[in-house]
């Protein structure tokens, strides 16, 4: 019997198609019951935009969403002094709760800003690419109900998923590239 | 501007002390799960509430607590998405300011003093009171008006009550939303259509505001689209997000949309390029449409629109010479007095460039067909027309309009109105010119308010009977507005139990018509047999399977709707003439404009400025701002204003400022300076500035778009004039 292939597992996300809605924000925080309360702070993903663009009438906005990079180099990793934080076999990058001491060593690390400290779990919180629904065969909370299907997820790994395909076809980028950090999320450019 | 995360850290000694005091607003839900039982997982299937595309979700119920509403991937309308307000649906039957049991009022109205009642002592408060009314009204029913909301899928129970009961003053939602784009599409095509976005190639929408007022399939059929695989032609004084994603933003003048589309037609027919096969074969009065589009050149629009005439001209070429375009119908509430013949407008330009019955255009809606439900009906000798049956020239007798009925009924003319009951809508704050209506609640001796939670109009009523929240609750199939190329049925049914004393409409009906009786002195719980499930059964006994479908996945589909069925020789279409209608005869036998003839808007005058309604992907309306999970996202409301008045007024970003209308209306809100808008207009998002304390996250918070709208109507659909409001505005 042969050995199943290790997977990959990587985001595609096509900027063009986000319309600002908020669903992956929404879904996200449900599904990993995070409570914001009022709490800016608190967030697993996000839309960066850098609002209105020009002068009026020559205007452009741009949407792009993001969040945990999934970093195959992640600074996060390095800089946590009780490994708490570390990296799958998948590509994931995860957190073990039981271990982190809220340092916030990584909060600081991570160029990205993706990190934060959990008001349920008092602890260091962020994307885990639903790692919980990925083991029951299910997409990760933002890209199941994403109304446009901007994310796109799967195993680079695998050549045939659509996530390798996209990434044949089309140009492509990494969000701060000059970091090192070898992120998971692909942008469509 | 978000603070970024590692910058708050760094830049705060109480760093992590600081973090995650948030409040609790998910707190209740804990709650409950605390108080249930061993670890459970299930799924169960239903439909959405939280607007009227009603997706069909998969519940995922934790130890009997809801936890998501999942897309269910094989429901075809939703395209398997759940939006924003979809996934915080999960909260609404542990909001903590639920109405959890029936309210009498103790206090003034809108006091907040109430105490708790049995729904029998409920019931019998109402009738004592409506039956006195109805008495001294000599017998008069139609003293008692009814509204309702759409999208409960029970909405037709509150119907057969009112007809049992005998007033014909019913008031549903359409004339604050749609009433006048079905119209205009009536005239012409004999059919309200849907549109094949799917497979649309180049699109103009004006005010279809598709990428924040989310609509299924149209939303995800036009946006999941890879860029470049269609063109997006987008017209509004806002710059929206769907602005943002098109690939022309045009910031229309308010209210001359109609010289846009005349001025499309204007081209299309000089330069030859309209659709001669389907012109010829199926439309009517394309000489007489001919020789009145002459006067409205391109360059004639460019000076009413503001868009230039070389950009009109080159769209009219495109729309007309790329197949599979389209001039999106759009439904965004009432822009100005032209409304009916704007939309008019925009149906002729899609009949001349044969955009009907073919892949990425228009298309009759098919419903998937179901046996209706039958009710005995009541007859009274006493009976008088609706109080503003002579104020809409096609007045929908189950709709009403609105913003007339109310005007006529603050005046007590052609007769007093005595009482109202409602069924979820929220009256005072989707009716404009909320002073009028609280003026109006002032006068009547009984107000019944039918909620699940103490929006701005149950906190003003004097009963209020709560009903069971969407997920507690068993619905009957549902077809309205499920229509389309994949047509399908949606139905309801509990996720959980009902959290508190609670009923579902068909209960409450039931029960409070034993408490009021016909003129033959028959109690009225009498009409209403059998259960919602029996209904439920009896709609779709002509489809086997279809009832086990719903028990199991809550929609039932039908094949979708092959493309062509209406260009076969000698089919006829839905209107006068069997013809699709260029020319209106039926209009000019009206004494209306068989032809949309362009009417220039007021001007707002020097630093006043015209109001916009407008959505947010997180509101349905006043439904969803008071959502925790959706209030993150937008806490409070803000007016936007264009930098170059806010520069003239002193007005600066963040500033707090008074606007007033023109008939006494007055908010305070705060500014957003942005470029996203046209000089000439301010607009604010809806749902905030509310005055009920059962809705603490926009109790007082921002400004309420009912409080400044002031009241108009147009009279040939009767819909709410949504953008005839000019405004002052002035820092505080």
């Amino acid at each position: 019997m042969s050995q199943e292939r290790k997977k990959r597992w990587v985001m595609v996300v096509d900027p063009d198609k986000c319309i600002d809605c908020k669903a992956c924000d929404v879904a996200c925080k449900r599904e990993n019951k995070i409570d914001a309360g009022t709490d800016r702070q608190v967030y697993r993903n996000w839309i960066t935009s850098k609002g209105v663009e020009g002068t009026f009438p020559h205007l452009k906005q741009r949407f792009e969403p993001s969040q945990c990079q999934h970093c195959d180099n992640p600074p996060c990793v390095k800089v946590c002094p009780t490994s708490a934080s570390y990296q799958t076999p998948e590509g994931l990058v995860a957190i073990d709760y039981k271990r982190c001491i809220v340092c916030a060593t990584c909060i600081l690390a991570c160029p990205y800003d993706a990190r934060f400290k959990s008001p349920q779990t008092k602890v260091i919180d962020k994307c885990t690419f639903c790692a919980h629904r990925i083991a029951q065969g299910k997409l990760p909370a933002c890209v199941d109900t994403c109304p446009t299907k901007v994310r796109v997820f799967g195993d680079l790994n695998d050549p045939d998923s659509e996530v390798s395909r996209l990434l044949a076809r089309h140009h492509y980028y990494v969000l701060k590239p000059e970091k090192g950090t070898k992120p998971s999320l692909f942008y469509l450019s | 501007m978000k603070v970024s995360r590692r910058k708050f850290l760094a830049g705060s000694v109480a760093g992590l002390g600081a973090l995650g005091t948030g409040s609790a607003g998910l707190r209740f839900v804990r709650k409950a799960e605390a108080k249930s039982g061993a670890g459970e997982v299930r799924y169960v299937n239903s439909s959405c509430a939280i607007c009227t595309s009603k997706c069909v979700f998969r519940g995922q119920v934790v130890n009997g607590v809801i936890q998501r509403l999942e897309p269910e991937p094989d429901f075809p309308k939703s395209r398997g998405m759940m939006c924003a307000r979809g996934n915080a649906g999960a909260w609404t039957p542990y909001d903590p300011d639920r109405v959890k049991y029936p309210m009498i009022r103790t206090g003034k109205r809108g006091e907040g003093k109430w105490r708790k009642a049995t729904w029998e002592e409920a019931y019998k408060y109402i009738a004592d009171k409506t039956n006195q009314v109805v008495e001294e009204e000599d017998g008069h029913r139609s003293c008692i008006g009814f509204a309702s909301s759409e999208g409960t899928f029970q909405e037709h129970y509150w119907n057969q009550f009112r007809e049992v009961f005998g007033s014909p003053n019913s008031l549903r939602h359409p004339t604050l939303c749609l009433s006048s784009v079905i119209r205009g599409f009536q005239s012409v095509f004999g059919t309200y259509p849907v549109t094949d976005l799917k497979n649309a190639r180049y699109v103009i929408m004006a005010g279809a505001n598709r990428a924040e007022a989310i609509f299924t399939p149209d939303t995800m059929d036009i946006f999941s689209r890879p860029k470049g695989s269609y063109k997006l032609i987008y017209l509004d004084p806002r710059f929206t997000k769907t602005a943002a994603k098109a690939d022309q933003w045009l910031p229309i003048k308010p209210g001359t949309d109609m010289a846009f589309a005349l001025a499309l037609a204007h081209v299309i027919i000089a330069e030859n390029l309209y659709d001669r096969d389907f012109v010829d074969n199926f439309c009517t009065g394309l000489a007489e449409l001919t020789e009145h589009v002459k006067q409205y050149s391109p360059e004639w629009a460019a000076g009413e629109t503001g868009i230039a005439a070389v950009d009109i001209r080159q769209i009219a070429r495109e729309l007309a010479t790329t197949p599979h375009s389209v001039f999106y119908p759009g439904r965004r509430s009432s822009w100005q007095g032209e409304e009916v013949q704007t939309r008019r407008a925009i149906a002729i330009v899609n009949a001349l460039i044969g955009a009907f019955d073919r892949p990425g255009g228009l298309l009759p809606a098919t419903n998937v067909p179901m046996r209706s439900y039958f009710y005995e009906p009541a007859w009274y000798s006493q009976s008088r027309p609706r109080l503003e049956s002579d104020d809409v020239i096609f007045l929908n007798p189950r709709d009403g309009s609105w913003v007339a009925w109310r005007d006529r009924a603050l005046k007590a003319d052609p007769y007093r109105i005595r009482g109202l009951f409602i069924y979820k809508q929220n009256v005072l704050e989707s009716v404009p010119n909320r002073d009028k209506s609280l003026e109006l609640f002032d006068q009547l001796d009984i107000i019944v308010c039918i909620d699940t939670v103490m929006s701005e109009t149950a906190w003003h009523a004097d009963v209020v009977l709560p009903e069971s929240n969407y997920l507690e609750r068993f619905d009957p199939p549902n077809a309205y507005g499920m229509g389309g190329i994949e047509p399908t049925v949606v139905f309801r049914q509990p996720l959980i139990d009902r959290l508190y004393d609670t009923k579902p409409c068909f209960e409450i009906v039931t029960e409070l018509g034993a408490y009021f009786e016909d003129e033959d002195g028959f109690p009225l719980n009498e009409y209403f047999e059998g259960t919602p499930e029996d209904h439920a059964r009896d709609a779709l006994a002509d489809h086997p399977g279809a009832w086990e479908q719903l028990r199991k996945k809550a929609f039932f589909a039908i094949p979708k709707v092959e493309f062509g069925a209406y260009r076969q020789d000698g089919r006829r279409f839905n209107t006068a003439t069997g013809k699709v209608e260029l020319y209106s005869e039926d209009f000019a036998g009206r004494g209306l404009d068989p032809l949309p003839v362009f009417r220039r808007p007021e001007e707002p005058g020097d630093d006043r400025f015209r109001f916009l309604v407008g959505r947010h992907a997180i509101h349905t309306n006043s439904m969803t701002a008071a959502f925790p999970e959706l209030n993150w996202h937008l806490p409070e409301n803000a007016v936007w204003l264009n930098p170059e008045p806010a520069r003239r007024l002193g007005i600066k970003d963040g500033d707090t400022v008074r606007m007033q209308n023109r008939s006494g209306g007055q908010v305070t809100v705060k500014a957003k300076v942005t470029e996203g808008i046209r000089p000439d207009c301010v607009y604010y998002a809806p749902g905030y500035g509310g005055i009920s304390p059962g809705k603490p996250l926009v109790y007082q918070r921002g400004a309420s778009q009912a409080a400044i709208l002031e009241s108009h109507f147009e009279p040939i659909s009767g819909n709410a004039l949504m953008h005839e409001t000019i405004v002052e505005i002035r820092r505080v």
